[in-house]
């Protein structure tokens, strides 16, 4: 044997595992990641529905921003308490209860005549929040406890894989039931919204049976016992006491710091997914009820996978080079993520995106190109960062407290669009604008954290100084600039609906509507 | 918190554990160049048959047709798989490089067709962005096809065979 094999050879020693355990943890991935991924059609599905349901019931972008809002605000605090309660009940069993709950939601809203009115609907779907929120806690706490710490970071980007494919299930299955289609005897017509919060219910359900019978919590139940080494706690079990996981997790400074990063993640990952069908009608001039254009449906089944491929690369650099330590990736992804969508703002700004075929390419590439840096920081921070502090034990909490700011950040990032949007009737280079501040201010957290781990307490104090001055300039200079606008706004809707009420007079068999959104 | 807890296995699981173990030594050796070859033009032969078949209208007679398509295409898919991962090993290299051969293609065939690259002559440019970008996978196939194996252990004999080397 030559001196490398040999090395090698030497190598695959030291890393072996018990016989089986690669196999049996790529099956446990598989189902843990595949019912998270069926979490999200019933939860991705309701960008599909915006445009139907703002055709329906005439709710504006604002409305739809604001849905999603509230959807966000219930995830968020769903996260904190099922990460709590994951902790002591285990992983598998959280996944399984936020499974049968969000598909009775689901249902809920595919069959109630009375979710016309924008409270019933806001209430259940806040509901249906709340209960996916049990689905990431579960899924992080089970996985902390199948993998080593220089092992989570790619499987935390293959995980972005499992979630992505979610994605793309429902982006690819929504405009399938969008145009219509004929099983059997039962037949759905072209633009029936409903029908996207009553099919994707029948595939979670058939997904967490296997589920139920494949997943173990941890090795040791699977016939495993002391495969994975964890640094926090290596005693057998997976279970701890709430006060005991309440009190670790909140006293860890490292939580707060990749806390706030996320909570940019966040601002800025909804905003691209949530309002981009938005954007495509609004900006790019396209169909998104009945007859999405190819160029719309092939944007948001490449977003996904783009995704997923920077998500692993990430994972792998932070794991390979940076010995399990996420926050200089993340660090480097926020700030490159700023420089994109800050470009993508200015070449909006100059009429470059529109509908013709270059501003098309071109307002799909940042599309795509956001994406990849957005899900990036989403794989490290929010699934990897919290394995490594909390274990097996604790991820749960860890992952919802982490989580749960994501979604915070979501539900503001969506209520400043929403209304900046909305007043400004339709300048998307505000939606741009606002994710490039998040993205930013992601890259300041790090960067601070960065600085705290090296030791350099008095930079990294100085570093969250200055984005609280962020936080100070950003009320002062949009507050004033947001009201400004929404006077010049409400001028035109006086203006529009005063020209209404003149063609109306004028003839009074050719009734107008106006439409409170412009 | 440090209390060593004895956590009980199920039948099920102990069944999943036998066939994890199962499914992973099936893995774990080495196949030269001209066994790898015949194997994969078998593959060929069948994957080249489902497409017939499918293009013909043959699977549609009868939804059992259709069923049975899929089933030999999965195992077609999954022996590709582990012929590919072993013939790594016979090189020396990790059969984890199945990845770095399957994704790129895959993605140029998803891309192909999402963006009908191959209806549009006008696009013949990105037949050559795709080839580049195909161009460490391309490389990777021709040396599975090409490439003599490792003369001796190379550290992917399989763990049964180190164990066996220990103990003499």
């Amino acid at each position: 044997m030559t001196i490398a094999p040999q090395a090698k050879s030497e190598w695959k020693d030291a890393h072996v595992h018990p016989p089986g355990f690669r196999a049996r943890r790529g099956l446990n991935w598989f189902t843990v990641g595949l019912l998270y991924s069926m979490y999200y059609m019933c939860r991705y599905n309701f960008r599909f529905a915006g445009p139907g349901m703002r055709a329906e019931f005439g709710w504006d972008a604002q409305q739809i921003a604001d849905l999603a809002g509230w959807f966000s605000l219930a995830y968020g605090t769903g996260q904190l308490i099922n990460g709590l309660f994951c902790d002591r009940i285990g992983g598998r069993a959280t996944m399984l209860i936020g499974a049968i709950g969000t598909i009775i939601l689901n249902l809920i809203i595919g069959f109630s005549p009375s979710i016309s009115t924008f409270s019933a609907f806001a209430m259940l779907w806040m509901v249906n929040g709340y209960l996916q929120a049990a689905g990431a806690p579960g899924m992080v706490k089970t996985n902390a406890a199948w993998f080593n710490r220089d092992e989570r970071g790619v499987f935390a980007g293959i995980f972005g894989f499992m979630i992505q494919s979610g994605q793309t299930m429902i982006s690819l299955l929504a405009p399938f039931i969008l145009n219509g289609f004929t099983f059997l005897a039962f037949v759905a017509g072209p633009g029936e919204w409903r029908m996207l919060f009553t099919l994707p219910p029948i595939g979670v359900g058939l997904v967490a049976v296997c589920f139920y019978f494949i997943s173990s919590p941890s090795p040791d139940e699977a016939g495993y016992p002391k495969a994975i080494h964890d640094d926090v706690d290596n005693s057998a079990g997976t279970t701890v006491r709430v006060l005991d996981s309440f009190k670790f997790i909140f006293l860890n400074p490292l939580v707060w710091f990749y806390a706030v990063a996320y909570a940019c993640t966040g601002a800025v990952r909804h905003a691209s997914d949530q309002l981009a069908p938005l954007y495509f009608e609004d900006v790019l001039g396209f169909n998104m009820k009945t007859n999405m254009p190819e160029i719309a449906v092939g944007t948001l089944a490449l977003i996904p996978m783009v995704a997923v491929a920077g998500s692993v690369f990430s994972g792998w650099v932070s794991d390979r080079f940076f010995h399990g330590n996420r926050y200089p990736v993340a660090m480097v992804l926020y700030y490159v993520e700023s420089v994109v969508i800050a470009t993508a703002a200015t070449v909006m700004s100059l009429h470059l995106i529109g509908p013709t075929a270059g501003g098309i390419l071109l307002g799909c590439l940042f599309l795509v190109l956001i994406a990849i840096t957005a899900n990036s920081t989403h794989s490290v921070v929010g699934a990897a960062a919290p394995m490594d502090i909390g274990g097996k034990k604790m991820a749960g909490f860890a992952a919802g407290v982490i989580d749960s700011f994501q979604y915070y950040g979501a539900a503001i990032g969506l209520f400043i669009t929403g209304r900046m949007l909305s007043v400004s009737e339709g300048n998307y280079a505000y939606w741009f604008g606002i994710m490039t501040c998040f993205a930013f201010f992601g890259g300041c957290a790090m960067l601070s954290l960065l600085l705290r781990q090296k030791g350099r307490q008095a930079a990294s104090r100085g570093v969250l100084a200055f984005m609280v001055l962020l936080i100070v300039a950003a009320i002062g200079l949009g507050i004033p600039k947001y009201r400004q606008q929404k006077a010049i706004h409400e001028i035109h809707v006086a203006a529009e609906e005063a020209a209404a009420a003149a063609e109306e007079a004028a003839n009074p068999t050719a009734a107008t509507v106006v439409n409170p959104a412009k | 918190m440090t209390t060593d807890l004895v956590v009980a296995v199920s039948p099920l699981q102990q069944k999943l554990k036998r066939f994890c173990i199962w499914i992973e030594t099936k893995f774990e050796c080495r196949i030269a160049r001209a066994t790898f070859a015949a194997r994969m033009a078998l593959v060929a032969v069948a994957f080249g048959a489902l497409h017939a078949a499918r293009a013909r209208g043959y699977l549609d007679v009868h939804w059992l047709l259709g069923l049975a398509a899929w089933l030999v295409f999965g195992w077609a898919a999954f022996w590709t798989l582990l012929q590919i991962v072993r013939r790594f090993h016979d090189l020396g290299r990790t059969g984890g490089l199945f990845w770095a051969v399957a994704i790129p293609f895959w993605a140029s065939w998803r891309i192909v067709e999402l963006f009908h690259v191959g209806d549009k002559p006008e696009r013949g440019w990105a037949w050559i962005v795709l080839v580049l970008f195909c161009a460490w996978s391309i490389g990777l196939t021709l040396q599975l096809f090409l490439r003599r194996g490792t003369d001796g252990p190379n550290g992917y004999d399989g763990r049964e065979f180190y164990k066996n080397m220990e103990i003499r």
